[in-house]
């Protein structure tokens, strides 16, 4: 059966299979191959690892078939969230964005620290928000590690949907809610570098 | 159209003559530190000592004198405030005398104009690499925004730190660059969150392993690991941002060996990579400028404050009118 690929992404190319999705590590030829491999195998292992946990607490593609450098798990038919955003109606665009912040404190309750949280990175079928791409995850239960996970997506908003950034931010602060962390977020924030300080 | 370009960041005092088609002249002189890093205070007064010398022999090379000039171009952000001192006052003093126009200009912006100008490419991701800096920068909305960035210490100043405390004298990459070509390979983490990349943990432990592992094997691992976190974010940008042009800027972009995996990292993508030659890399009075012309083409106005210089300027600060 032919396979279709349907992505390419930064580390890995994604085909489809029917109802099923594999995502394939590539090899990068770029980092010499103790590095390659190793930064594989243990992305692959994380990612496993993260969405079968994730799959109790929020909407993950689940994990079908594993071995070292390929994942095979559910086909969400559907799209990222990234191309479809600007389009959404406002009350779509309210409901997904509560759900964003829901899920990252569901996430982050359970100790669950996502590590690449940009809108490329979510998908939307319907009214259904899936989180995908678990690799650079990690288990933390450190307020530092869930303020930087917070700082990213933020980044991400500024930088890739800087028209409708702030008003996303709004409600994804207020459904997460986690005071402690937000808190954290400023300290974060105000560290040299990312902001003007006088 | 006639400009002078004025670079003085950091330890670079540079001045360039560029007119729209051509770039004239690119003089530089570079304050080298005796022992440790940068001396804010020792590299403004090398700068100040250099300046008339510098801006004599950029215009003589370019075939010029002052008269010639129609407008006068300086870095006023962001960098070190003294040695921003010394260029701004030298850029003012020129202006005035000569009763042309004073432009200020964005460092950081200024490395990508001059890599858009030298190498041809339209609209790129850049990977930024320089001693201060580590962002990667892409165009989008007006603004040149930052996609990646360093999370502690650029990239050139992580690895003079690496060099000072293997006792390799200021500037250490070209050094660790070559002792790297004998090396093998040790275990560093790898620390990429994101977009962003992170350097202090890798900084801690190449410093306890100078004590276990030889020096080769530690240049070699770490150019390796470093510059796989920075090849591997880039190309996450490539993907997020949707473009399929990689360009290399910043001090650092002089290493070889980061220039052969931004290559090959594109050419598994189907993506172009450019670089412009090390003269244009490294900090230089040329992409000023460059910079200068474009911003006084399109016609960007000045308020009084734009002129005093910015330590902390961001990149996605300056509104782009010439795009």
């Amino acid at each position: 059966m032919a396979l279709e690929l349907i992505a390419h992404g930064a580390e890995s190319k994604l085909y489809r299979d029917g109802s099923k999705l594999i995502k394939h590590r590539i090899k990068k030829s770029y980092r010499i191959k103790r590095l390659d491999e190793r930064l594989r195998k243990y992305r692959n292992k994380r990612e496993v690892k993260a969405l079968r946990k994730a799959y109790n607490l929020i909407k993950v593609p689940k994990v079908l078939e594993v071995n070292d450098y390929k994942i095979i798990m559910d086909f969400i038919d559907g799209e990222v969230l990234r191309d479809v955003i600007s389009d959404l109606s406002n009350e779509e665009f309210n409901s997904v964005c509560k759900k964003i912040g829901l899920y990252v404190k569901a996430l982050h309750s359970k100790g669950l620290i996502h590590g690449d949280l940009t809108t490329s990175n979510m998908m939307l079928r319907g009214s259904e928000l899936f989180f995908i791409d678990f690799g650079l995850s990690e288990v933390s239960s450190k307020v530092e590690a869930k303020a930087v996970d917070l700082h990213v997506l933020k980044e991400a908003l500024n930088s890739k949907h800087y028209d409708i950034a702030e008003r996303a931010w709004r409600i994804i602060r207020n459904a997460y809610g986690i005071i402690e962390v937000l808190k954290r977020l400023k300290v974060v924030e105000s560290r040299g570098r990312k902001k003007l300080k006088i | 159209m006639i400009c002078l370009g004025i670079e003085s960041t950091a330890h670079t005092f540079g001045v360039s003559v560029a007119t729209r088609e051509k770039i004239l002249s690119n003089v530089m002189d570079s304050y080298k530190p005796k022992k440790g890093g940068i001396h804010p205070r020792e590299a403004s007064e090398h700068h100040a000592r250099v300046c008339t010398d510098v801006i004599n022999e950029s215009l003589s090379k370019a075939g010029l004198s002052h008269k010639d000039l129609d407008l006068i171009a300086f870095s006023n952000a962001p960098g070190i405030g003294h040695t921003l001192g010394v260029g701004a006052v030298v850029a003012r003093t020129l202006s005035k005398t000569l009763n042309k126009p004073l432009i200020p200009v964005n460092h950081c912006i200024a490395h990508v104009e001059i890599g858009r100008k030298i190498t041809g490419c339209i609209d790129p991701v850049t990977l930024y690499v320089s001693g201060a800096n580590t962002q990667i920068i892409a165009y989008q909305g007006g603004y040149y925004r930052v996609f990646a960035e360093t999370l502690d210490m650029g990239a050139g100043n992580f690895i003079d730190s690496f060099a000072r405390y293997s006792g390799i004298p200021f500037p250490g990459g070209p050094v660790i660059e070559k002792l790297a070509e004998k090396g093998g390979y040790v275990e560093l983490p790898y620390s990429v969150k994101g977009m962003d990349v992170s350097f202090t943990g890798i900084l801690t432990n190449l410093r306890n392993k100078l004590r276990t592992h030889e020096l080769k094997d530690l240049c070699y691992s770490m150019q390796e690991h470093v510059f796989a976190m920075l090849v591997e974010v880039s190309e996450r940008a490539l993907a997020h941002c949707q473009k399929n042009e990689l360009l290399l800027a910043g001090g650092v972009a002089s290493n070889k060996r980061l220039r052969e995996m931004c290559k090959v990292m594109c050419k598994e993508r189907g993506a172009e990579f450019f670089v412009p030659k090390k003269e244009y890399c490294v900090d230089n009075g040329a992409m000023i400028a460059v910079l200068g012309l474009l911003m006084h083409d399109a016609g960007v106005k000045f308020k009084k404050s734009d002129y005093l210089i910015s330590q902390r300027q961001r990149t996605d600060e300056v509104m782009v009118l010439w795009r």
